[in-house]
């Protein structure tokens, strides 16, 4: 049995794949080491939603014979990884991180998971998330059936939300890499705040059959992971078009960083002010030295701004109201008051009165902004801005305290259906800060090139929290 | 009358209570809140000018 070391469990899936392929160790071993680091170490972070480890040792046996047969499936073939609890694992629990749902269980994997599978990833447990991935407006980070996700940074502090176990295990080296879901900010954000890497796919480029919906027009689903490098492999493994999935956009993925434009001929969008007056202050040398290394990278930075719209409104009502008819019999029923959050129960049920002309208003601006981005994405390749604002808020604090500048790219390229990328860029106050790549639909491979070479340049998304 | 609860019942709503954050505000005033959000995000919306021919992004492919 390999024993490895603590640095071992951060690394990357093509430095891990390697070492099997060099038979160092075997894909069960390797499973083994992490089922056994997860169980141990996922409830100090109240990250942990299930483990599924005999299912995990078969896939890892059946991983290690292709190997033995020179058959390597993919580049993840062999390497552990965990989901988010939204996204159905047939025959267990899939509880979407709320006590109504606990009992939940599906005879169907969902199409990720089933993708996966082919690739010969090991698929090893599931991770804990804000309830309903917190669309009725969560107050506090405890907002979940396992309780606030905690940082491994700091864990007085959270470790964001709604992705919260997967930013977590993934930072403490409890799974080389994880799924989470965005439907405004729920990859970005606890990849931002636990100092990992999260793309945010294209609206449509992966299936979200077998996933738990908060709003069909904006949800998502994308990998969390330790480099860029990583969620091309992973993204490349889980796009493609979905015929169980109407928003699916018909498209795959090929992770092809080398046919990406050289940086030079690379333009980033970005406005000073937002890593100066819209950010703490002990983040914005970071910050500073961040766009630094991106111009001495040789790609052309250009003073640019976003279209002028009410996102927050847009994204709200939205979310409101395609969650209004999603969780209609959650209310009615009245199990929505065994959720673990006030303000969250209290959405739930206000959304319930939201106005169809109030939706259609928010849905007609959506497209004007989308024409508006169409037209912001002649003149530049991609935007640049802080992942977040500021770096973990303590898990005491209310998420909806005053005084916390609101980083307006995540609702807005949300809204435009944008692929986005977030990089770790330093720490501030020991605790890790991010910027965030925003890019035309379809562009992830123009994204992630910019984000390799900033990651070979930094090193930042090598930092890993103190032990 | 006496609510009949069953133990089984009783450690559910334990467990679940332990998630909760001690400084909630009551029901009502959430629900309050809430619906003041809702408002607000409707007059946001209101101040955004449309031309008749503006569709919504129904069908949403990007």
């Amino acid at each position: 049995m390999a024993n490895f070391p603590e640095d071992f469990f951060f690394s990357t899936i093509s430095e891990l794949q390697a070492g099997i392929k060099a038979r160092k160790y075997s894909s069960v071993e390797l499973t083994r080491a992490f089922c056994d680091r997860l169980e141990k170490l996922g409830p100090r972070y109240n990250a942990l939603a299930l483990m599924i480890r005999e299912q995990a040792i078969r896939q890892a046996h059946d991983a290690d014979g292709d190997i033995l047969r020179d058959r390597i499936r993919s580049p993840l073939s062999g390497v552990p990884y965990a989901v988010k609890d939204l996204i159905a694992v047939a025959g267990g629990p899939t509880t979407w991180g709320a006590k109504p749902y606990a009992g939940q269980v599906f005879q169907q994997d969902a199409t990720v998971v089933k993708k996966l599978a082919k690739t010969g990833a090991v698929l090893i447990g599931k991770l804990a998330m804000v309830e309903l991935a917190g669309g009725g407006g969560y107050r506090f980070a405890a907002a979940s059936l396992q309780g606030p996700g905690l940082n491994p940074w700091d864990r007085t502090r959270w470790s964001g939300g709604s992705s919260s176990g997967s930013g977590s295990a993934v930072a403490a080296g409890l799974v080389p890499w994880a799924l989470g879901s965005e439907t405004s900010g729920s990859i970005l954000t606890p990849s931002a705040f636990c100092g990992i890497t999260g793309l945010r796919p294209t609206y449509g480029l992966v299936s979200r059959a077998g996933c738990m919906a908060l709003s069909w027009t904006l949800d998502k689903i994308g990998p969390m992971a330790r480099s860029a490098e990583d969620c091309g492999y992973i993204l490349q493994a889980i796009s493609g078009g979905d015929a169980e999935d109407p928003g699916s956009a018909g498209k795959r993925f090929y992770y092809a960083p080398q046919f990406a434009p050289p940086l030079k001929e690379i333009r980033v969008g970005w406005n000073p002010a937002d890593f100066q007056d819209g950010v703490v202050e002990d983040a914005r040398g970071e910050f500073a030295k961040a766009v630094d290394v991106l111009r001495g990278l040789g790609v052309k930075m250009v003073a640019s701004k976003l279209p002028e719209f009410p996102f927050g409104a847009m994204v709200q009502t939205i979310i409101s109201s395609e969650m209004s008819s999603i969780f209609e019999d959650l209310v009615a029923s009245g199990k929505v008051d065994e959720l673990a959050d006030r303000r969250q129960i209290a959405g739930i049920k206000a959304s319930q009165e939201v106005l169809a002309k109030d939706y259609l208003k928010a849905m007609r601006i959506r497209r004007l902004a989308q024409q508006e981005f169409r037209k912001l994405f002649l003149d530049v390749d991609m935007l640049l801005a802080p992942s977040r604002s500021s770096p973990a808020n303590r898990i005491s604090e209310p998420l909806d305290r005053p005084g916390v500048p609101s980083t307006p790219l995540i609702p807005a390229g949300n809204l435009a259906g944008l692929p986005a990328l977030s990089l770790p860029c330093g720490l501030a106050g020991n605790l890790p800060i991010a910027i965030s790549l925003a890019g035309s639909p379809f562009s992830e491979n123009k994204l992630l090139a910019v984000g390799k070479a900033f990651q070979t340049e930094t090193g930042w998304h090598k930092q890993r929290p103190p032990a | 009358m006496t609510a009949r609860v069953t133990r089984r019942r009783l450690a559910a709503l334990a467990a679940g209570a332990t998630a909760i954050a001690p400084a909630q505000t009551p029901v009502e005033d959430d629900l309050t809140i809430q619906r003041e959000n809702l408002r607000r995000n409707r007059e946001q919306l209101a101040k955004t000018q449309l031309p008749m021919a503006t569709e919504p992004a129904f069908i949403f492919k990007v």
